[in-house]
């Protein structure tokens, strides 16, 4: 006789439709049946990220592992193929501008495409600026939208208020739809700023696809070194803050102005 | 970028004491790429003194000068700069802390020994020290099964439990292994006042210049182990076992933890005695015989330690000192900061709960002195711009009467914030007013904190925590 095998049901809500699994906090949860110690297994878990003690069936992982795993994935892909949403950039009253991709096909198979922006474009940003500023905070959504509607809410307010503490105004912010890292030389060489902070989704994993990372450059140009920038990444509600992050990033212009350099330059000189 | 600073313990115990000094080495852990993260990395004993029994002038009183030339001496031979000492800690255990001069003794030392050296008396540190300094490795491990170590030293033995690494819970006994002392011809010559009740009470023959033997002693050790057993939950306590609690006794707890042993007498856990059975001149041997032989062995789970008789001192020297987060807010004058009393709120209480306990207890500190500072300590926060500038305006709110008196405000924070609410009360306050805002260290009302100065290029502050109570 066919025994079939004991299964728990997938969580419903109150209408009887399953409850999106990754809503389900995985480091709570142990799927290794008869462990010696469950306590000391889910501490174990609870220090690190990895996918521990999912438990198996035979060779193979668990129907509810792999689900989840694939659940992970399709939402770091996600992440790179949605929008920001054009309501939260007017709330947060950005000045929308794009790289010259048009498309996102185009931004993932033509990276030298999404670090460029048209004269048109750099037009529209310095019609909202009437003097030149001393930094240049702006917003690029990179390869996770998710990232950045998580985060910058929290971190622009923080690096505006540590700026105004040594009498430095942040102006409009433009944001740069598929944008890559190097979209703020231009933005910095058409606003002459001394410097510029791009804030910018990371590519997303599967641990989150909320990070965040932000770049920094004194006086950046166009086909400067990489070296030259000063990265802050991992800024996420599970990593660091963004308040905190921006506080922090407040400190790293100040002094980017003070040594006149960043990147490797920055680091040599402190 | 690596950093090593030097740090002092000193501990004046009721029979010995003894001096370490260790070298911590700071370092970033974070990559280039992120924000920086400093963490002490090692922590290695760089010297360790004789243990030297405690000078004293009279049975009441602690020889001061004694143990400042102590203090001297050991330094010289260490070959140590006392101005580079970062920070370290005296503690004064035991019996000794009840003497008369022992205030004058601790602070006077302070001085001797270095001017970041701060100076505690008091058993629940003790036992938190003891068992830190016992073994670290141990003690942080996470998981399942909590670990008590029992430090038994001359004049009481100090249990901390521990669980995950967190000393959770202390308690202090007078029970140690120079409660009696006898001279070479085994004729007893001192008996502490307490074990005096206890030979009154069970009808025990003996007395201050009787002799004795192991035998004799034997039904007395049994009692005192006793109380011992009663302690870590092995019986139920009888009722004289309170007696012996010098502060309190340990919360009930459920799970059966691991025991560890330290102090003196952890050296003496063994089954037989040697021909002499008071080579030291005191019952150590007898006690340890007789917790070898107890309940604490036959039904607990015991691991070795790495240190035992200077688990206290090393605990003070190497443990006590923390390093906050590395994104935080100060300004250079303000520090160091000696010996402020934590005001402590939760994050996910009430406001009009949070400003009535916070304006109390600030009422309460400084009821004798209106110059009195605190550290405000703040649990739970939630990591927001808004969250954060509320907590700021209410800061700044509750410690009016602080600011009033332009005292540093002096802020501690359990989560990754620091900076940004540094920022957020220097954009409320008025230019140049002065701050100390940092973060990474917990700690509750009644906790006491010593802030150093700046170290790893101004990143992080040195902090020690003094708990004296646990919740």
């Amino acid at each position: 006789m066919l025994i079939p095998p004991k299964i728990k049901p997938i969580p419903v809500d109150k209408t009887g439709a399953l409850i999106d699994i990754r809503a389900i906090d995985q480091h709570e949860i142990l799927g290794v049946q008869h462990p010696v110690s469950a306590d000391d297994y889910i501490a174990l878990k609870h220090s690190t990220t990895a996918r521990l003690g999912l438990g198996r069936v035979g060779t193979r992982y668990t129907t509810r592992s792999v689900l989840r795993l694939r659940a992970d994935h399709a939402a770091a892909k996600d992440s790179v193929w949605s929008d920001v949403a054009p309501e939260f950039i007017t709330k947060m009253a950005f000045i929308p501008i794009q790289s010259t991709c048009t498309t996102e096909t185009e931004y993932l198979t033509r990276p030298d495409h999404g670090r460029a922006i048209a004269a048109s474009a750099l037009d529209k940003v310095k019609r909202a600026y009437l003097k030149q500023p001393r930094v240049l905070i702006a917003v690029g959504d990179g390869l996770s939208s998710t990232a950045i509607e998580a985060n910058v809410a929290e971190a622009i307010p923080a690096i505006k208020q540590g700026l105004a503490l040594v009498n430095i105004d942040v102006g409009p912010v433009p944001f740069i739809r598929f944008a890559r890292v190097a979209t703020e030389d231009y933005l910095g060489e058409a606003l002459k700023a001394d410097v510029v902070c791009l804030l910018i989704g990371e590519r997303p994993g599967l641990v989150t696809a909320k990070s965040m990372s932000a770049y920094i450059a004194y006086r950046p140009k166009v086909g400067m070194p990489e070296s030259r920038r000063t990265v802050i990444s991992n800024i996420h509600p599970g990593g660091v803050p963004a308040v905190e992050a921006g506080a922090y990033i407040s400190e790293v212009i100040q002094n980017m102005l003070t040594q006149k350099a960043s990147g490797l330059e920055l680091v040599s000189k402190s | 970028m690596t950093e090593t600073l030097q740090t002092v313990g000193i501990d004046i115990g009721t029979s010995t004491t003894s001096l370490i000094l260790a070298e911590l080495t700071i370092t970033n852990t974070a990559n280039t790429f992120t924000l920086p993260h400093i963490a002490i990395s090692q922590k290695r004993l760089i010297y360790r003194s004789p243990v030297v029994f405690t000078p004293l002038l009279s049975a009441s009183t602690i020889d001061e000068h004694g143990i400042q030339e102590f203090v001297t001496a050991q330094y010289e031979k260490a070959g140590v700069d006392k101005r580079h000492l970062k920070m370290g800690a005296v503690i004064m255990t035991g019996e000794t802390a009840r003497k008369n001069n022992a205030d004058r003794v601790v602070h006077a030392l302070s001085d001797a020994a270095g001017d970041f050296v701060c100076a505690t008396v008091g058993p629940s540190l003790e036992s938190v020290l003891a068992g830190k300094g016992a073994d670290q490795a141990l003690l942080q491990r996470a998981g399942s099964n909590d670990v008590i170590n029992l430090d038994i030293g001359g004049g009481t033995s100090n249990l901390a439990r521990f669980h995950d690494g967190q000393c959770v819970d202390t308690a202090c006994f007078d029970i140690g292994g120079r409660l009696i002392r006898v001279d070479t011809a085994h004729h007893v010559t001192y008996i502490a006042p307490k074990i005096k009740n206890l030979i009154e009470e069970t009808q025990l023959n003996i007395r201050e210049g009787g002799q004795v033997t192991a035998e004799t002693l034997r039904p007395l050790i049994r009692k005192m182990v006793t109380v011992l057993e009663a302690s870590v939950g092995a019986i139920k306590a009888p009722r004289w076992v309170n007696d012996f609690v010098t502060d309190h006794a340990l919360q009930p707890f459920h799970k059966r933890p691991l025991l560890t042993f330290s102090g003196g007498v952890a050296d003496c856990l063994n089954d037989t005695l040697p021909d002499d059975a008071f080579p030291y001149g005191d019952i150590g041997l007898l006690l340890g015989q007789g917790i070898k032989q107890s309940r604490l062995f036959a039904d607990f789970r015991v691991v070795p330690t790495t240190e035992t008789i200077q688990a206290t001192v090393v605990g003070a020297g190497s443990q006590s000192m923390m390093v906050s987060g590395s994104t935080i807010t100060y300004d250079y004058e303000a520090l160091p900061i000696k010996n402020v009393p934590v005001i402590a709120v939760e994050g996910n209480w009430q406001w009009e709960h949070c400003t009535a306990v916070a304006t109390q207890q600030l009422r309460m500190l400084q009821e004798s002195d209106t110059q009195q500072n605190v550290c405000w300590a703040l649990n739970g926060i939630t990591p927001s711009f808004e969250a954060v500038g509320n907590w700021c305006e209410w800061l700044i709110t509750v410690a009016r009467p602080l600011i009033d008196r332009r005292l540093p405000l002096i802020v501690m924070i359990k989560e990754n914030v620091a900076q940004v609410m540094g920022n957020g009360l220097r954009s409320r306050l008025p230019r140049g007013y002065p701050i100390v805002c940092f973060d990474n260290v917990p700690a509750i009302t009644g906790d006491y904190v010593d802030i150093g100065e700046p170290v790893a290029s101004g990143r992080t502050l040195p902090v020690v925590v003094k708990t004296l109570v646990f919740q």
